[in-house]
């Protein structure tokens, strides 16, 4: 579904933040991206969402190759990024799903259907300032899962949630998963994650390190600045991060 | 009643509120100081059940008259250090308040009531004839992102100066005036391009992302001809 082969990138501004990172990603897995800060995972999923150009390289998306076709990568691929306030440009959560779609009966009763699954419904005709945080990230992943793409990139989907928040966030991605869509979710933290994925895929400093089954990557992720689960690092293996998964 | 009067608002075409304001505006210099009075009154009204919904209403109303305040206080003076006797003074000063407060009214009803993004395919449906659809969605996608960014460099501004206070509570006025500046551009320029980031990511750099919907209804008009009565009596009386 994804190949990346020996993507550069170099921000304008100098310096490169990544070199070489050559991955395959299957269709309908859901792959963890982890790495420490600053490790290059947020541009590699820009790049993949078709924000970015590489500057070496090439991206094949579903037959779609960048450089070049960035316009239809785009098309396929929704990013969900941290800073949810950014990507909400609706003012009410019905403006903000409807966005980017013609209001017909269809449109809305889809949209609404959405807003159920991420329980927003009663929020529907609330103005976006009233969401609480975690609602909010709701909203974003919500409009993307609501345009139907192809490839889900997810950057950081548990930072700043709660304990409720993350288990919710983690339904999601069970449920998109076995609606088949491809999941890419970057992450610096293993732990609310990693029973979850089907491939790790670890940055440092720009490069790709690791990649492969959790189990076949986990023994050396501690070297690269990522911490192992608890359950891997007291010898349990992988376990379920919560019991009240589907 | 008065509940139902900020649905009510919102729901109406946004075409006839933006071109009720760009009418109804520059009129407020134009007709006697009792109409923009009453006009202020009315818009008082409609704005008062529109900030009871939003969280940053109130505070929006506030800076209103704080900002009307400023501005007749700075008129007094310099009317009276120019020599105007201060009966005088007092009744411009007045004059000034009240179209000030009925522009600003007008202006805060129009934001509060109806979204960045219809704003901006209101004025794309607008100039669409004139600049072409290419030129229009890129205006409407501007003008939405533009307004959408004012509650966020407010909310950054307010942010920043709450910062600046608690690391560096022994800052004088003009070191503030130094710091807070600079924190707010540098803050608001790494917002803006993941803004752009954003926008590109939720496929909405596309004129079919931008087209206008608008529904004109029997509520249109009536309003849009109630508005237009007004204001040309206002202006004959």
């Amino acid at each position: 579904m994804i190949r990346l082969t020996r993507i550069n990138y170099a921000y304008p501004a100098g310096g490169e933040v990544l070199s070489g990172v050559t991955l395959a990603l299957g269709k309908k897995t859901l792959t963890g991206l982890v790495g420490a800060n600053g490790s290059g995972k947020s541009t590699l999923m820009a790049l993949m969402a078709g924000l970015y150009t590489p500057t070496g390289g090439s991206i094949k998306i579903d037959g779609r190759v960048s450089p070049g076709s960035e316009k239809q990568i785009r098309s396929m691929c929704r990013l969900v990024m941290q800073d949810a306030d950014l990507q909400i440009l609706g003012a009410t959560v019905e403006e903000d799903l409807l966005m980017g779609h013609k209001r017909t009966d269809a449109a809305t009763n889809a949209a609404k259907a959405m807003a159920d699954r991420f329980d927003l419904l009663e929020m529907w005709d609330r103005p976006v300032q009233m969401l609480s945080w975690g609602m909010k990230r709701k909203l974003c992943l919500a409009a993307a899962l609501l345009d139907k793409p192809q490839v889900l990139l997810l950057d950081e989907p548990f930072s700043g949630l709660d304990f409720p928040g993350m288990r919710e966030m983690r339904r999601i991605l069970i449920e998109n998963k076995k609606a088949g869509l491809t999941q890419v979710v970057s992450s610096h933290d293993l732990e609310c994650l990693v029973d979850l994925v089907d491939d790790l895929a670890v940055l440092n400093k720009g490069r790709l390190v690791l990649a492969g089954p959790p189990e076949s990557v986990l023994d050396h992720v501690q070297a690269h600045g990522i911490r192992p689960p608890c359950s891997w690092m007291a010898g349990h293996g992988i376990t379920p991060w919560d019991d009240g998964d589907a | 009643m008065m509940q139902a009067v900020a649905p009510y608002v919102r729901n109406l075409d946004p075409r006839l509120k933006l071109a009720v304001a760009l009418v109804l505006g520059p009129c407020l210099w134009k007709i006697s100081v009792v109409f923009a009075f009453l006009c202020a009154l009315v818009l008082f009204a409609i704005l008062k059940p529109l900030a009871a919904s939003q969280p940053v209403g109130p505070k929006m109303v506030r800076s209103l008259v704080f900002y009307v305040l400023l501005w007749v206080g700075i008129k007094i003076v310099l009317d009276s250090l120019t020599g105007v006797p201060l009966t005088l003074a007092a009744m411009a000063a007045f004059d000034l308040a009240v179209r000030l407060s009925a522009l600003l009214l007008l202006g805060l009803t129009l934001a509060l009531s109806t979204s960045a993004r219809a704003l901006g395919l209101a004025v794309a449906w607008a100039v669409s004839p004139l600049v072409g659809k290419e030129r229009a969605w890129r205006l409407a996608l501007s003008l939405a992102l533009m307004i959408h960014f004012l509650p966020l460099c407010l909310s950054t501004m307010a942010n920043v100066k709450e910062m600046v206070s608690r690391r560096c509570p022994g800052y004088g006025f003009w070191q503030r005036l130094l710091i807070i500046p600079q924190a707010v551009i540098r803050n608001m320029g790494q917002k803006t391009w993941n803004q752009t980031l954003a926008v590109a990511g939720r496929g909405l750099e596309g004129a079919e992302a931008w087209e206008p919907e608008f529904v004109w209804t029997g509520h249109d008009w009536l309003w849009a001809i109630v508005a237009l009565l007004f204001i040309v009596l206002m202006l004959l009386a």
